[in-house]
């Protein structure tokens, strides 16, 4: 008991006694009023001025970036103590203030989204929002409130896409009346052939006729008698006999069911066996004036023609057209699921007056749904995710989300779609925040195969592979770069994150893994042997030259240039993506790499080593550029190499805090030792694509706190998600202040 | 005058639309034809060396870009001396080409953030098709060739939508451009789908006027229940909507004899003729009179194999004076302009009224970025093509004092469109001579 109050009444190391020494000693000599290098003077900045720069000061006092080369180091023994009293004065500031979990401006459904969304209302396998504009990104994802904005083209696009889909979803095309379309022979390259295969448009399901007709002998010729068979698409054939002859008809009709409307292939063959001689004489030249071939084939049809009713409709239409208050009944159901809560009765008589209105202009009850549902998939309740909260304040004076908005946020983060009936019905009960009712519905999300969408929309997008679509590599230097390599690339780096979603795994592996997925493609890519085959499976690596993001193939081609690598980018995507210390950009006007000489008078280390001496440079680059130089292992699609044009390799490297390594194998061992960075930064970016906002200064105790409780779960994939999901700025908001 | 009305006019016309009758349509004074405005936009500034010329006025030589139109020197104007003020830094660090792009059309200082808070300016094109663009089936064309679909941060801070769009409606909503020539189409001309019947068409319209209604209440009701920022999109959404509901006014089916591109050429150069074929069409049918097209998004890292440069546009252009690197720039701008140059060809051989497009025009050409190596947003490259219905005098090489504001060249064009604006982004006058007899 009598130690806190000994600690007190002891000398307390103040910010005059601590930190004002230090930074005089050491970092006065640029960051003075006069030199300000960088922008920054630390020379009589206090401790209550611009916390952002005393953060960069203890980030890059850890790092030992700074002081930069070739000025001396402080002792540890220095820089310690003045690193902690800085972080100790922000941690209580932290404690101490208001708790402030964020606003999140209403999200557009982006395209993604959109798609996923369909998908799972209707059971509709397409992809409406295919040429939506593209969404722009903020913060590194495109799922940001701010940024994703509605500009008329996109409107005209929503509702050309909610026309398409309920069209899709009900079936309300008019019944063609019967034509008759004839195919011949002309169209065949050798016109002496036994047979004739077409493809055709059939405008719905009905019977049709299918006329077949040969050629036949010459006038006063015999008669035969020989088989003809029609396939339609890979169904049994069907036989006919047909008899040629001069004063017969030389045709034989078919006719058929037409079961789905749409592009059938048809073909129609004579047995030219049956045929005496026919065999031969088809291939005589002397009795070329024979000719002997399929000549014609004339489709007819519909014949009582009908409607295929798909599944969507069917679950649509509770009720007939003829009861009571049935379109009030599918309109409420569907506008539902739409909008992601129940609506109100006002909005129910709203809906059905469209339908209404479009009967009366002579709509049918089936076309008049499909336009009321055009205005609910065009309604900003389904564009947008609205949060309006309970309106209620708690203890702290913040605002929690309704159940059903949770919902959205949940089904939002880990599916990109819509929530499911039970998600919805647990929401409208208000019973999703009940203990152990959250954990059970995020690892039943997880467990659904929709869950591959956190891989597509976040891993995708953190790790940069998207962009794997967008970049060109030099094919004459890249011969190996091709679609299949690509998608190979693109398909190891989501079955490893999904892998580890799963199997509630250490993201830890993310950094190092025996273990990897690959295809024959990708395996070959990677000098790897005994992997065979297109699909992809778990492979355990015979060493450590693979292994985790930094050697995936993906990751190195993101961060490279179409014709090198780059050791400055791929270090710059470390930083980012991995230590949470994204480098400020360079100032314009630089000194930049030689590009020309790489590989041919200087390697790129010796020319990267060149702008270090530059002390500028150096208190950026001494950590990035080592950093790449870690990776050029990996050529510029991630080939293992041991040279670079002219010469040896050299991947070893010493980093400012003051440890070495030889090779990717060892770099990915010390940054694997030292997790916090690595979780703070996947905590900070997950959280961002979970709520579709900027991380803030006032989240950062919230990162801080499910950094901790991922800790002590041996850094869980699960563990980050539920805490997240379970943290202040997913359940709560601030109340927007009152407008004067 | 009395003027028509547009619906029965284009419904009685069928494929061309003669003049005499869109004249009273546009309630003009005279026989004239109405003026159309363009801005082609390309990336990462320009090899100025290979751009500017030495000789001021009439007598000025033809530099190596600007090569391919040299048969066409009479129809060209030249501006230099323009500056971006609002594309520099002024305090605010890098992210030259997010602000290049931001700054281009609307002559603001963008602010910088990666998300919350986004404010740029209202951009001349904008500015133009507010006062004139409801004359018109569209009121603004918005063209590009490279998908916005990219990750990471997009320029130092700056959210992708400042480098992605040249194009800002408002301070917040930018226009983002279509890519896809197909789409482009059916916006202009609208898309026959497979047997769809004139039934087909009419029940559409009418359900879409009730569902626009619906809508419309729907989420002024909402609107007023929501917090500020929230607002915001609201608002974003119920002008997309008001615009949709003129249009549907106008909406008539043309037939152009031009045929329905199929989706996006995988060629470049290709992708980028079908742009300006469209944009061709779109101001021969008068469906618009405003297009704004960028040929590459700002800080584009694309390689130009096909003329045989491989690495990055962007990477390139910090060249640091490597005459290797220069020239690899050059011919990238060499292949922009051609392909710029086969559209003003087009413009001035296509039969517009008493003349051809481009005497009707003003297609204004440029880059948010001089140097590209030094992120300069001063002397801008600046080509105007055509004579803008008499506006322009062009066959000139104008050069102007240090630091004139770009946006008074916008204020002069915008006057010259018939639109009255006090002023946009930093203008502080009109910009004088470009009528000027030399």
């Amino acid at each position: 008991m009598l130690l806190p109050l000994l600690s007190i009444l002891a000398a307390a190391p103040s910010f005059e006694s601590t930190v004002a020494p230090f930074i005089k000693k050491n970092c006065a000599m640029c960051h003075n009023a006069r030199k300000q290098e960088g922008g920054v003077n630390l020379l009589n900045l206090t401790i209550s001025e611009k916390r952002e720069i005393w953060e960069l000061v203890v980030h890059k006092l850890q790092t030992g970036e700074m002081p930069p080369a070739p000025l001396p180091k402080p002792p540890a023994a220095q820089s310690k103590p003045v690193i902690h009293w800085i972080e100790q004065h922000f941690a209580a500031i932290d404690r101490n203030a208001k708790p402030d979990p964020g606003r999140v401006t209403a999200r557009r459904l982006n395209r993604m989204e959109y798609n996923n969304t369909i998908r799972d209302l209707l059971g509709l396998d397409f992809k409406p929002a295919e040429d939506f504009p593209a969404d722009d990104s903020g913060y590194g994802f495109d799922n940001i409130g701010d940024v994703l904005s509605l500009s008329p083209v996109l409107m005209e696009k929503y509702l050309n896409a909610a026309e398409q889909i309920s069209r899709k979803a009900i079936n309300t095309e008019p019944l063609p009346k019967p034509e008759k379309v004839p195919f011949g022979a002309g169209r065949m390259k050798n016109r002496r052939a036994n047979f004739l295969e077409i493809t055709h448009y059939f405008p719905s399901a009905g019977t049709y006729e299918f006329q077949a007709s040969i050629t036949g002998p010459r006038a006063g010729g015999p008669e035969w008698k020989t088989n003809l068979t029609f396939t339609v698409d890979n169904t049994t054939p069907t036989s006919l006999e047909a008899t040629l002859g001069t004063d017969r008809p030389r045709n034989a009709t078919h006719k058929a069911e037409i079961k789905t409307p749409g592009v059938h292939r048809v073909r129609v063959e004579f047995d030219s066996s049956l045929i005496p001689n026919a065999a031969e004489e088809v291939n005589d030249k002397t009795l070329k004036d024979f000719n002997l071939l399929m000549e014609r084939l004339e489709i007819r049809g519909p014949y009582d023609p009908y409607r295929v009713i798909p599944d969507s409709q069917r679950r649509l239409f509770t009720c007939q057209s003829t009861e009571i208050d049935c379109d009030k009944q599918i309109l409420t159901r569907f506008a539902r699921r739409a909008w992601r809560r129940p609506i109100t009765a006002k909005e129910a008589d709203s809906l059905v007056l469209i339908s209404a209105k479009a009967r009366i202009a002579g709509d049918t009850f089936e076309q008049s749904i499909q336009a009321a549902m055009q205005a609910i998939l065009v309604s900003p309740h389904f564009l947008f995710r609205i949060e309006r909260g309970t309106k209620k304040l708690d203890a702290d004076g913040l605002e929690s989300l309704t159940d059903l908005e949770l919902a959205s946020r949940l089904s939002y983060f880990l599916w990109s779609s819509t929530p499911d009936e039970t998600l919805l019905a647990l929401a409208e009960q208000n019973a999703l925040r009940k203990p152990g009712n959250l954990e059970a519905q995020v690892r039943r999300i997880l467990s659904d195969p929709k869950a591959d969408a956190l891989a597509d929309g976040f891993a995708g997008q953190w790790l940069e592979y998207r962009n794997l679509d967008i970049v060109r590599p030099d094919p004459e230097r890249f011969p190996t770069w091709n679609p299949q390599l690509k998608s190979a690339m693109q398909e190891e780096t989501k079955r490893f994150f999904l892998d580890l979603t799963r199997t509630n795994a250490s993201i830890m592996n993310l950094i190092d893994a025996r273990y990897t997925f690959l295809n024959e493609t990708l395996a070959k890519h990677y000098g790897i042997p005994n992997v065979t085959g297109d699909n992809f499976r778990k492979v355990t690596l015979p060493d450590g030259k693979r292994g985790g993001i930094l050697s995936m193939a993906s990751v190195l081609t993101v961060s490279s240039y179409p014709t090198r690598t780059s050791p400055v980018l791929r270090g710059k995507w470390v930083l980012e993506n991995v230590l949470n210390a994204p480098p400020p950009p360079p100032p314009p006007d630089v000194q930049l790499l030689d590009e020309k000489t790489v590989g041919t008078k200087m390697s790129m280390r010796e020319q990267l080593k060149l702008h270090r001496t530059n002390a500028t440079c150096a208190s950026c680059h001494a950590r990035m550029d080592i950093l790449g130089f870690g990776l050029e292992n990996y050529d510029a699609i991630g080939a293992w190499r041991s040279r670079d044009g002219a010469f040896d390799l050299d991947a070893s490297g010493t980093l400012p805090s003051g440890e070495s390594f030889t090779g990717p194998e060892q770099l990915k061992k010390i940054l694997a030792a030292n997790p916090k960075p690595f979780a703070e930064c996947f905590t900070e970016k997950l959280l961002t694509f979970a709520l579709g906002r900027g991380v803030e200064r006032t989240d950062r105790h919230h990162i801080s706190a499910i950094v901790s409780s991922a800790t002590a779960s041996q850094l869980r994939m699960q563990t980050f998600i539920l805490e997240i999901v379970k943290s202040a700025p997913f359940q709560k908001r601030r109340p927007e202040v009152p407008k004067s | 005058m009395k003027t028509l009305n547009r619906r029965t006019l284009l419904r009685g016309l069928g494929v061309s639309i003669g003049l005499p009758m869109l004249d009273a349509m546009a309630a003009t004074s005279s026989t004239q034809s109405p003026t159309r405005l363009a801005f082609v936009y390309v990336p990462n500034g320009i090899n100025m060396a290979h751009w500017t010329p030495q000789a001021q006025g009439k007598a000025f030589e033809i530099t190596r870009v600007l090569t391919p139109l040299k048969e066409h020197k009479d129809k060209l104007t030249l501006l230099t001396g323009l500056t971006h003020n609002g594309g520099r830094a002024l305090g605010d660090g890098p992210g030259d080409h997010a602000r290049a792009a931001a700054s281009y059309l609307t002559g603001a200082h963008p602010r910088k953030t990666a998300g919350a808070d986004i404010k740029n300016g209202t951009s001349v094109d904008q500015l133009a098709a507010m006062s004139v663009g409801k004359q018109n089936r569209l009121a603004s064309l918005e063209l590009g060739i490279e998908d916005g679909r990219q990750v990471g941060s997009c320029d130092s801070g700056y959210a992708c939508a400042y480098s992605n769009n040249i194009s800002w409606r408002s301070d917040s909503s930018p226009m983002p451009p279509e890519i896809n020539p197909k789409n482009v189409f059916a916006r202009l001309f609208g898309s026959a789908a497979a047997g769809e019947t004139q039934e087909m068409i009419a029940r559409r319209e009418r359900n879409r006027r009730s569902i626009l209604d619906f809508v419309l209440d729907d989420a002024k009701s909402l609107r007023a229940d929501l917090g500020s920022t929230d607002q915001r999109k609201l608002d974003e959404y119920l002008y997309s909507i008001r615009d949709i509901e003129q249009r549907i006014e106008k909406a008539t089916r043309q037939d152009l004899g031009f045929a329905q591109p199929e989706g996006t050429p995988a060629d470049y150069a290709e992708h980028v003729r079908l742009m300006f074929d469209l944009m061709t069409a779109a101001f021969k049918t008068n469906s618009t009179r405003i297009a704004t097209f960028m040929m590459a998004r700002e800080g584009s890292a694309r390689s130009y194999r096909e003329i045989g440069v491989p690495d990055g546009h962007h990477p390139l252009t910090h060249h640091r004076n490597d005459p290797e690197m220069m020239e690899k720039v050059a011919k990238i701008n060499c292949f922009h302009f051609s392909l710029f140059s086969e559209w003003v060809k087009k413009l001035a051989t296509t039969e517009d009224g008493d003349g051809t497009l481009l005497d009707h025009s003003a297609i204004v050409y440029g880059s948010g970025i001089s140097d590209g190596n030094r992120h300069l947003h001063h002397d801008l490259p600046v080509l105007v093509a055509g004579r803008m219905n008499g506006k322009i005098t062009p066959g000139r090489h104008i050069v102007y004092a240090q630091d004139t504001p770009m946006t008074n060249f916008y204020l002069s064009l915008l006057t010259n469109f018939g639109v009255k604006a006090e002023s946009i982004g930093d203008s502080n006058g009109e910009l004088k001579g470009l009528s000027e007899l030399a």
